[in-house]
């Protein structure tokens, strides 16, 4: 296998974005271009686009950026845990499970204050 | 193990220095705050190839999963939550300029001599082995009170999610009682 094992990321990575590269340079080339005004308009699912996209969005959407950081860091820490969760039994089950419960304190408490409700 | 680098292991390190180095550039030279935060993507992709590249896989990994797919997120949605960032011209005053290159002549120079004082020591350049089964091992045994802090760590980050947005909770319950008792009738199956 050579001297990286990222080496098969590295081609899978080159063959992606080569694919998508050589797809968008191709239809530039070869398809057709028509321009309209209805064409060049942005598309929201066949809905009339109404108004400028460049608003201030609800501070509500921050919110659940900021749940989904921590429980992506929460992921994070699990996948060293499930590797050797095995060898550790129940003991590390045990400590998985204190750190769970210490992050459902304040995903409860976030609820509970009402973050998760869109009125 | 070999003390020099590989060819491969050369081009792969110039091109994530390359990448990182040229959309760090155009984070701070674009006059689109969007722009620079789609700049900063590459960014941080070049950062965790650098990372892998210095055998560092797990890190590497985790600043792809977190940086790339969290931090970024919040950052773009930051621009998309403020009023009329879209528009704001960076360069707009002289004093910016002054001070931040100040301070960036001040940070690199601590830097540099950080790097002079550290006595490097050159363990040569061999293949990759995965660092995840030692880390998860070291969190669970020698490390596990920062590992148990860490949780408590991103309890705060939630309770100062739901700080952030006390006073839109309040109007939002505000709102819904003036409806509960405005439109009563008409609520009260609903």
């Amino acid at each position: 296998m050579g001297e990286y094992s990222f080496i098969n990321i590295a081609i899978y990575a080159t063959i992606v974005i080569g694919f998508a590269g050589l797809t968008v340079v191709l239809s530039a080339l070869v398809g057709p271009s028509v321009k309209s005004k209805e064409k060049l308009s942005p598309y929201e699912c066949g809905v009339e686009p109404v108004g400028n996209a460049r608003i201030s969005f609800p501070v509500r959407y921050y919110v659940i950026a900021l749940m989904f950081l921590v429980f992506d860091v929460e992921v994070v820490f699990m996948y060293p845990w499930a590797i050797v969760a095995r060898a550790l039994g129940a003991f590390g089950m045990y400590e998985m499970g204190i750190f769970i419960c210490i992050v459902l304190v304040g995903f409860v408490y976030a609820w509970k204050k009402g973050a998760f409700e869109w009125d | 193990m070999s003390a020099v680098p590989s060819t491969v292991h050369l081009l792969f390190f110039y091109f994530f220095a390359a990448m990182t180095i040229a959309s760090a550039l155009l984070v701070v030279l674009l006059r689109n705050i969007v722009q620079s935060a789609f700049a900063l993507f590459f960014t941080l992709f070049g950062v965790a190839g650098i990372y892998i590249l210095l055998g560092a896989d797990f890190v590497g990994v985790t600043q792809v999963l977190i940086y790339i797919g969290g931090v970024m997120i919040l950052i773009v949605f930051g621009v998309m939550l403020t009023h009329n960032s879209y528009s704001v011209d960076i360069f707009n005053r002289l004093g910016t300029l002054v001070m931040g290159t100040i301070s960036a002549i001040v940070t690199f120079t601590i830097i540099y001599y950080a790097i002079r004082q550290v006595p490097w020591r050159l363990i040569g350049y061999k293949a990759s082995i995965p660092t995840t089964r030692p880390i998860g091992t070291l969190l669970m045994t020698d490390y596990l009170l920062p590992f148990e802090l860490a949780s408590v760590l991103l309890v705060l980050a939630m309770v100062g999610a739901a700080y952030l947005i006390r006073s839109e909770l309040r109007v939002g319950k505000e709102r819904k009682d003036r409806d509960k008792r405005g439109a009563g009738l008409e609520r009260k199956d609903a």
